[in-house]
């Protein structure tokens, strides 16, 4: 017997469907959200199952406030967070999260730049059409260490404040900059090797 | 005298909080001075846009994304209706 069950729709009058309807409805973009930040299939799913299952539990207290997949997402990426705030609990951050040789190399003994960062101004106007950026991007992406890639998508892509993640995550402002700054500085080293580097060369 | 190296840091952190006005000022100073790192300052803001614009595009569901294997499904499928009325 479900806990707290009783009849569905009388007690969950703003919802547009079922539970028994949203894996249907709703399984294939929750999990495509949860894989953009996860990356591996099992996790991505697991996840997916954790948020249907907690709304089951809260689906009396929705009150129409978003749309049903919103709220679904809601309770999805605080299970993406509850997780990374786990795997910063169990294994805290360490060099291995914050050293990075191939973004020192980038500079000389001086700390002066080795190469000087070329002048790629993309019009993602333009780049939007062209499916080859987005799979370059998706790679350089991919290529990003699990816990800088997961952190970097919920500051800059969910769009939380520092100060929130830090407090979500249990991670020090300074580590967390450190995360960041490794997440962009690689990312900006890929599409400079990848793509921007190339198109640079062909003008030339 | 900020290195292109602190700049580089010092210019990411810019964009998650406030910088203090000391390591504002010496940045900002360095940024007069180096072309190469205005370069990159260029070049961090266009990946954090795109980055946004990657994931908001697949979010949305405008872009091909992931799907769930059948057996996936089944799997999800079975738990709720376990745990539903």
């Amino acid at each position: 017997m479900p806990s707290g069950g009783a009849a569905g729709s009388a007690l969950a009058p703003y919802l547009a469907s079922e539970p028994q309807q949203w894996v249907e409805r709703h399984g294939d973009a929750l999990f495509s959200f949860a894989m953009l930040r996860v990356r591996d299939h099992d996790v991505a799913e697991e996840l997916v199952q954790d948020a249907f299952l907690a709304a089951i539990q809260a689906r009396k207290e929705f009150r129409g406030q978003a749309s049903e997949r919103t709220w679904l997402i809601g309770i999805l990426k605080h299970k993406i967070i509850d997780r990374l705030r786990r795997s910063f609990r169990e294994e805290s951050i360490s060099s291995a999260d914050t050293d990075d040789p191939d973004l020192d190399e980038l500079y000389k003994q001086n700390g002066h730049w080795q190469t000087r960062p070329g002048n790629w101004t993309p019009d993602p106007s333009q780049l939007m059409e062209q499916q080859e950026f987005w799979d370059v991007f998706r790679r350089c992406l991919a290529s990003l260490p699990e816990r800088v890639a997961a952190v970097f998508s919920l500051r800059v892509v969910d769009d939380t404040e520092s100060d929130e993640v830090c407090k979500e995550l249990g991670i020090s402002s300074t580590n967390l900059w450190v995360l960041l700054h490794r997440a962009r500085a690689r990312l900006r080293r890929c599409l400079e090797l990848k793509w921007f580097g190339k198109a640079q060369e062909e003008k030339d | 005298m900020l290195s292109c190296k602190e700049a580089s840091r010092l210019l990411s952190e810019s964009l998650d909080h406030k910088l203090p006005f000391g390591k504002r000022l010496s940045l900002r100073f360095h940024l007069m001075m180096c072309s190469a790192c205005r370069a990159y300052r260029r070049q961090v803001k266009a990946v954090q846009d795109l980055s946004a614009l990657f994931f908001r595009s697949r979010d949305s569901g405008q872009s091909p994304t992931a799907s769930l294997s059948p057996d996936a499904r089944m799997r999800l499928q079975n738990l709720i209706n376990e745990h539903s009325d």
